[in-house]
């Protein structure tokens, strides 16, 4: 399926993401000192984050999959 | 986390001077940069990418993933540099440097065993931001301090060698 052809590799990468940021946000959290630029790089690193997937889901949003699945089939 | 021992107090706390942040951010500034100037470059290329619904998908998908372990990348130099602390209290000695995400060494020195600190500041950058590194050299088969890219390197060994002083 074209969907999946899309979104798994996308799922994987995503997840994979998620997990090292996991890590680096439990490094900080663990062992940071100062709590005030703690905190700072943690809104900053979510936000940065959102930022991506506000933007990349903004211009998903206008793909319809039928197209794609469309696309496909003739690729 | 440290626990000081009792009349154990912080006399001087060493992190890396922001300015290093500036030559990895340069690598950042130009791989965040680089896409959207090939694509500038090459309009055509952009055309033929995004030219079918499938290849239009793919190429957010791509870019957003692209995007986001640059900004990952971002967050782990960050961390490194964050991290990485040298603690003097009137006591001992202390290096904590996260070396990577999963490496990460804790040292410490009293500072009865230490022999001698000098500072080094090396090129033209070093010099004009004033800093360098701290070199801390221990007694017997210890090993040797280095306490790279710090701010004001020189005023941290005089007060490392007033601490020494008072020490013996």
């Amino acid at each position: 399926m074209p969907i999946s052809f899309l979104l798994v590799p996308y799922g994987v990468g995503v997840f994979l993401w998620l997990i090292f940021s996991l890590l680096i946000m439990g490094h900080l959290i663990k062992y940071g000192s100062n709590h005030a630029t703690k905190i700072t790089l943690l809104v900053t690193y979510l936000a940065g984050a959102a930022c991506i997937f506000f933007v990349t889901f903004y211009f998903a949003s206008s793909i319809t999959w039928n197209d794609a699945l469309f696309s496909f089939q003739i690729l | 986390m440290m626990h000081l021992l009792p009349g154990e107090r912080i006399v001087l706390r060493l992190e890396r001077h922001p300015i290093v942040l500036v030559s990895n951010a340069a690598i950042f500034i130009f791989l965040l940069v680089a896409p959207i100037g090939f694509f500038a470059l090459f309009p055509d290329l952009l055309q033929l990418a995004t030219s079918t619904n499938a290849g239009f998908a793919l190429f957010v998908l791509c870019g957003s993933l692209f995007y986001l372990f640059i900004w990952l990348f971002i967050g782990h130099v960050f961390l490194d540099f964050f991290l990485d602390v040298w603690i003097v209290t009137n006591r001992r000695i202390i290096n904590i440097e996260q070396k990577a995400l999963f490496s990460r060494t804790i040292a410490e020195h009293e500072l009865s065993r230490i022999q001698d600190v000098s500072a080094s500041i090396k090129g033209i950058i070093p010099s004009l931001f004033n800093y360098g590194s701290v070199i801390v050299q221990t007694a017997g088969e210890h090993e040797n301090f280095e306490f790279t890219q710090v701010e004001h390197p020189q005023e941290a060994v005089a007060i490392i060698s007033q601490l020494l002083e008072e020490v013996r």
